[in-house]
């Protein structure tokens, strides 16, 4: 049950608190800085997947009128802004062209000269996972890893295990077994707005950056380790995000503007343009799994045995396999992990990075296993979910029933195995796990002579966080959403803060602006005794005032009290807190599919989904339901139609949104969202972090539910028309 | 060469010299600092650039400067009366219509230009209308409560007094 909370401003329906700046156009994004003087760069991309720079000449883009700078690696000689020998993938920085106009610029960026030796390239991570694949870097430090013959495996980047009991034991006690293997390609998370990022050098020599990121202080630590300079130099101020999903945790063009802005003492901008989000952003990783489960014939999970093999473009990395167990109980278990190098981008975070990938791999052979056991999906999910008392994937036992009860009342709402269904639909399950991250936060008030209350925290809006803070500070306040202003500080002006990213924001500013407020409260409390010559503790507050328990006309208003204060013994009214962490809960994601599968075509047509979450407890409803909406959409874009598609030679085909689409208003069915709200001991008035989880379940949910359908398995994702007729016509119901 | 143009934006006269290079949304953001027009993609794909062109939805990434020569363009910043919002815009607040926000500007000048020829759109008709207009964030839903509830606002509104507000004149 929830525990019942005397809640008023936390819990409702707030309107975004900066939606009147968006509506209107006000809102500045990054690219609507505007200084004077400004000069625009525009950057010159590598067009192949691998090559050796020959020469580059510059001469007659410096030719150009207009052009005021064209600085290539040769300009840099300490820095590694610039590819100057060796370029990895396509897409990768060789120069960037400075104008007064930024097509000026762009046309001179026509003009340098590059003369490449095009080399050897591997995009498919299967590939180069072998011995004999082309090298990627030639100037990487040499491998580790070999393969059983001994041989050394030239990308491999990582390589990892995870065992526990004894695997074979578990597919020996086995009586059904399935096996698959899935695909997940490059995606993007198409923020709308793409990357743009301007920088002053000021007067007393430190540089200003203007940027739409996650969080300004990893900015300006990314920023300070690629200019080589002392933190202190710089001071990075977050404008509005246009959309981030993860991608925006670290710098795109930040670090080029500002040595541009130091080299030309002048302000300097710099845009990226859409194909340039995708050659040279930060996709999410593709995978290649194995998986192999294993089950007692009442459905009890024995084995689980798998191999995923990592897609981490030219600087390779890791990425774990653990999440492929996720969140059933499986007593026995091999997994192995690796991260290759290969031709392409490097990979960063998209919203529940590593989850959705494994989710699709294990979902859809949680599918498989409940065909061939004759059992109901959702009945094998309750039987092995994880459950209270148990490890969840971080090894903290679960304080609740959540994943069972998100299954039960999703199942539920959808009318799980009521629904009537037509020829070619069928409906599918999947199960999603994440666990959010918190702190380091802050949250500083001040009660203004005018009744209002300012709070300025360093935790960057991306979700509507600055609205559910508000709402925090008005809730212990006792005072008006609409006398609460949330100020966004900068790098000057606020601690150290964490990334708005891993779900954690409103979990740790959440809890930073609950105990500043409640610290302002005793502040004002005490204020307000002094003021009215009563007991502290005969007070209390409402509506703007402070009012005593036993004399109502013994009262005093906020604002004439902050006034007071000014000359009281403690001076102006304020309350802080700072945030190191907090102990964190998993939070659990379903989502239920129903499709429409048109065997001419291959068409898929999404007709419903319900999308379940376990929120802990929804702080603003309305800002919960649009982040399971917007996840739950993204997750059908990968399921059906995103993902980096490359051809011959290696190149990508659909760096725009017409060959890479998303979904737009007629792909997307309405979804229904159901909250699970059973809070969690630690987040803000028991809320777990929301961003995430809406990400993860969708495209198993879909696959499977083409299964029930038409009979057939996809396995890779997106699943386009052509996979779905491919299937169909091989007449190979994989595993049906 | 700069070649001058006279139009009229939000409502005002402007005599301007323009690039003839420069595309509507170059010399709108650039130019003019009606930032409230957004580059999603300058392809024509995202419909973050929309304004209303002679009363009709364009995008302007694909538009000229030049072009708008003797025509009338209303950007966001001119989609309010005086301040006071649009229904449209008002109920995309209310409802919950945006998140990043990103995308908003031309959504709100699509609904408004689809209330405008179409006071009583149904769901169909609504996403329609907006299947130019990406948003990364929201995944619709929101905004098509948020149009439909504006179609209410919208048809109240012109019931108890005419002539309609902006946008059209053609
Ligand atoms: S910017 Fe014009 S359609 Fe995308
Ligand atoms: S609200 Fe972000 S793109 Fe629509």
């Amino acid at each position: 049950m929830m525990q019942e909370l005397d809640l008023k401003t936390v819990g409702s329906r707030a309107t975004k608190v900066d939606g009147p700046a968006i509506v209107t156009g006000r809102a500045q994004y990054a690219d609507d800085v505007q200084l004077p003087g400004m000069v625009y760069g525009r950057l010159l991309h590598n067009p192949h997947p691998h090559a050796r720079i020959r020469r580059i000449d510059t001469t007659r883009a410096l030719a150009v009128p207009g052009v005021v700078d064209v600085v290539t690696g040769a300009d840099l000689p300490d820095l590694d802004l610039f590819a100057t020998d060796e370029v990895c993938y396509q897409g990768q920085k060789v120069g960037v062209v400075v104008a007064d106009d930024p097509d000026v610029a762009a046309d001179a960026l026509e003009l340098i000269e590059v003369e490449y030796e095009v080399l050897p390239a591997v995009v498919d991570p299967l590939v180069a996972l072998q011995h004999d694949s082309p090298p990627v870097r030639l100037d990487a430090p040499a491998s580790e890893h070999k393969d059983a013959d001994g041989r050394v495996l030239p990308n491999v980047t990582t390589h990892g295990e995870l065992v526990e009991g004894d695997v074979e034991r578990g597919f020996a006690e086995a009586d059904v077994v399935v096996e698959a293997e899935y695909n997940v390609p490059f995606f993007h998370q198409n923020y709308l707005e793409p990357n743009a990022s301007t920088a002053r050098l000021e007067p007393d020599g430190r540089i200003t950056i203007w940027t739409a990121a996650q969080g300004s202080f990893n900015i300006r630590d990314a920023v300070a380790g690629a200019l080589r300079l002392p933190h202190g130099r710089i001071r990075v101020i977050v404008t509005q995000v246009g959309g981030a999903f993860g991608a925006k945790n670290g710098i795109f063009v930040e670090a080029h503007a500002a040595m541009l802005a130091m080299r030309l003492r002048r302000p300097v901008k710099i845009t990226m343009r859409r194909d340039e989000e995708f050659l040279d952003g930060n996709p999410a990783p593709g995978c290649h799994v194995y998986l192999k489960t294993g089950a007692r014939k009442d459905g009890t999970l024995t084995a689980l045995e798998g191999r995923i093999v990592w897609d981490r473009g030219w600087l390779g990395g890791g990425g774990a396999a653990n999440r492929l167990r996720g969140l059933y109980r499986i007593p026995h278990i091999k997994l192995e992990s690796y991260g290759v190098r290969t031709n392409k981008p490097r990979p960063g975070a998209y919203r529940a990075p590593g989850s959705i990938q494994t989710a699709f791999a294990r979902e859809s052979n949680m599918d498989l296993l409940a065909r061939k056991l004759n059992m109901d999906p959702v009945e094998l999910r309750l039987m092995n979910a994880i459950s209270t008392g148990d490890p969840s994937l971080n090894g903290t036992p679960l304080e609740k029933d959540w994943l069972r009860l998100t299954i039960q009342r999703t199942a539920a709402a959808a009318e799980w195995g009521k629904r009537k269904l037509g020829p070619n639909q069928g409906i599918g399950i999947a199960c999603g796990e994440w666990t959010n991250g918190a702190g380091p936060s802050n949250a500083f008030i001040t009660l203004g002579e005018d009744g209002s209350v300012t709070l300025l925290t360093g935790q960057v809006d991306i979700t509507g966080l600055h609205t559910t803070l508000a709402q925090i500070v008005a809730e212990e306040l006792a005072v008006d959403l609409t006398k609460v202003k949330v100020t966004l500080g900068n790098t000057d002006m606020v601690p150290y803060t964490a990334l708005s990213a891993g779900s954690l924001a409103t979990y740790s500013a959440g809890t930073a602006a609950r105990e500043a407020a409640r610290r302002a409260r005793h502040r004002i409390l005490r204020a307000a005794a002094e003021f009215l010559e009563v007991d502290a503790d005969q007070l209390e507050m409402g509506a703007g005032r402070v009012v005593s328990r036993s004399d109502a006309s013994l009262s005093v208003g906020l604002a004439e009290l902050a006034a007071s204060a000014r000359r009281s013994s403690e001076g102006p009214i304020s309350g802080q807190w700072v945030l190191g962490s907090l102990p964190t809960h998993p939070s659990y994601s379903v989502h239920i599919a129903t499709v429409e599968v048109d065997p001419g075509t291959g068409r898929v047509r999404l007709l419903d989904l319900v999308a379940g979450q376990d929120v802990g407890r929804a702080l603003n409803p309305m800002l919960v339901e649009g982040q399971i909406h917007g996840g739950a959409t993204q997750c059908l874009g990968l399921g059906l139609m995103e993902g980096y598609k490359y051809g011959g030679n290696e190149h990508l085909l659909n760096a725009d949104l017409v060959d890479n689409p998303i979904p737009t208003a007629m792909d997307v069915p309405v979804i229904r969202t159901v909250m699970v709200e059973e809070p969690c001991s630690d987040g803000p008035y028991g809320a777990k972090g929301v961003g995430e989880p809406p990400m993860i379940p969708g495209a198993a949910a879909i696959a499977n539910a083409i299964h029930d359908a038409v009979g057939i398995r996809v396995t890779t994702v997106p699943i386009t028309p052509e996979r779905v007729l491919r299937v169909l016509q091989a007449g190979a119901a994989e595993q049906a | 060469m700069k070649q001058q143009i006279v139009t009229k934006i939000n409502g005002q006269q402007h005599v301007l010299q323009v690039s003839p290079r420069k595309t509507l949304l170059a010399m709108l953001r650039e130019q003019l600092q009606l930032t409230g027009t957004k580059e999603g993609c300058g392809t024509g794909d995202c419909g973050a650039c929309t304004v209303l062109l002679d009363g009709q939805p364009v995008n302007s990434c694909l538009v000229l400067g030049v072009e708008i020569d003797g025509r009338e363009v209303i950007t966001i910043e001119g989609l309010d009366n005086d301040g006071e919002l649009h229904p449209v815009q008002e109920a995309l607040v209310e409802r919950g219509g945006m998140q990043c926000g990103f995308c908003t500007p031309g959504i709100a000048l699509n609904g408004a230009a689809l209330l405008q020829d179409n006071p009583d759109p149904d769901e169909a008709q609504i996403r329609r209308a907006l299947a130019g207009n990406l948003c990364r964030c929201t995944g619709y839903v929101k905004i098509v409560e948020a149009i439909q509830e504006a179609a209410r606002k919208w048809r109240e509104k012109s019931a108890t007094r005419t002539p309609a507000p902006e946008p059209a004149d053609g």
